[in-house]
């Protein structure tokens, strides 16, 4: 087929043939479009949750780490989970700060890279996020068990429990990556667990990686 | 101006521009998913109408607002998609054929352009709907020589597609 040919056949599809009332004219009536509008409304309303529960955890940790500044054994693992609920804070901001921002109206190649340069700079912060999630647990009990009842844990169980937790989180992360490298492709629909999969397999990184690789060569002379 | 009145011009303005988002939603999206990003398409046209400056072409600021919503469906289903035919049975998932009864050589261009990757679907629509090499270097931010090296290379792949 000549390439005349396939323009001529191109300019002749006319969508308002096939479809009663006409595709477009069903669009410029509005129908459907509360789906679309909440679901965009949906991941704002769920960035903003992940802000309050950042904030909440935030101040959580923050009053417990001002009232043990002279004890280290609970300073440090107050410090290490103030610096997780902070990073709950400053992730989804900066996403939903993005989402506000974006000019669709861009050039295409330009905002495509900066969209790519934003989705891997995400993926590697997720990626971040799981691997140190598994090591969260043990000053979690440590900074919760005291904090809540009144227990220390050091005390109680005494440095091997500490060590061995952390092994143990050194081992749940290890198994989950050696795990999702077998394993993932079987990850079946469900989105949450492929995502995890693919965040830990590095799959999600490839995949960001590669689409900015694409539009940065895209948009080069060859 | 009030509201009804720009919803009226908006309204105009894509008349005359007709077809467009029904295409694009048959070069990005799979065919179950051609009516969510079509109307994903025209809300964020409608909520951009606003920031559209009239003394600028209107179809360079409806090509790009368009494209780049389009661009980044394809790219949040990309992996999904792969998923999907990896899980099912290539039978099972519907074509357009099933959706539609399309002249056959329609549906093999569709068919040759969704065989590029998404940003060559985005040049190869425009050059296909008739925009000159500068207008398309507009729409997509490259330059005029890029774009001619690039058509000539997707012009003979189509072709070679579709005499196979």
């Amino acid at each position: 087929m000549e390439f005349e040919e396939i323009k001529s056949i191109w300019s002749q599809i006319d969508p308002h043939a096939k479809e009663k009332g006409g595709f477009e004219a069903r669009l410029l009536r509005g129908l459907g479009m509360d789906r679309v509008r909440s679901r965009l409304a949906g991941l704002q309303v769920g960035l903003a949750f992940e802000i309050l529960a950042g904030v909440g955890a935030a101040l959580m940790t923050g009053s417990y780490l001002a009232a043990h500044l002279g004890d280290l054994r609970f300073l440090i693992p107050a410090v290490v989970l103030h610096f997780a609920a902070m990073t709950l804070i400053i992730v989804p901001v900066r996403q939903l700060v993005t989402l506000r921002m974006i000019d669709y109206s861009q050039p295409v190649v330009a905002l495509q890279k900066r969209l790519a340069a934003f989705r891997l700079s995400r993926v590697r912060e997720a990626g971040w996020l799981l691997v140190l999630g598994p090591f969260l647990w043990t000053p979690l009990a440590i900074v919760a068990a005291h904090g809540l009842f009144g227990i220390d844990l050091y005390e109680g169980f005494g440095i091997p429990w500490v060590v061995a937790n952390l092994a143990f989180g050194l081992f749940v992360l290890l198994a989950a990556i050696w795990a999702s490298r077998r394993y993932g492709h079987r990850a079946g629909t469900s989105r949450v667990w492929r995502s995890v999969s693919d965040g830990l397999a590095g799959r999600s990184l490839v995949v960001a990686q590669g689409f900015l690789a694409d539009v940065t060569a895209f948009e080069s002379d060859d | 101006m009030d509201q009804d009145q720009v919803r009226e011009e908006f309204e105009e303005r894509m008349a005359e521009h007709r077809g467009i988002v029904f295409k694009l939603a048959g070069i990005y999206a799979r065919p179950e998913d051609r009516e969510d990003l079509a109307q994903e398409v025209y809300l964020q046209l409608w909520r951009s109408y606003g920031s559209y400056d009239p003394q600028r072409r209107f179809s360079t600021w409806l090509y790009r607002v368009a494209l780049n919503v389009a661009i980044s469906f394809a790219r949040r289903t990309a992996v999904s998609d792969k998923r999907t035919v990896e899980l099912s049975t290539v039978d099972d998932v519907p074509t357009m054929k099933h959706f539609e009864d399309r002249d056959e050589r329609v549906e093999a261009i569709y068919e040759a352009i969704r065989g590029f990757d998404e940003l060559n679907r985005g040049l190869m629509l425009l050059h296909l709907e008739g925009y000159t090499y500068r207008e398309i270097a507009d729409v997509l931010g490259i330059s005029e020589t890029n774009v001619s090296t690039k058509l000539n290379r997707l012009r003979n792949q189509m072709r070679q597609d579709l005499t196979e």
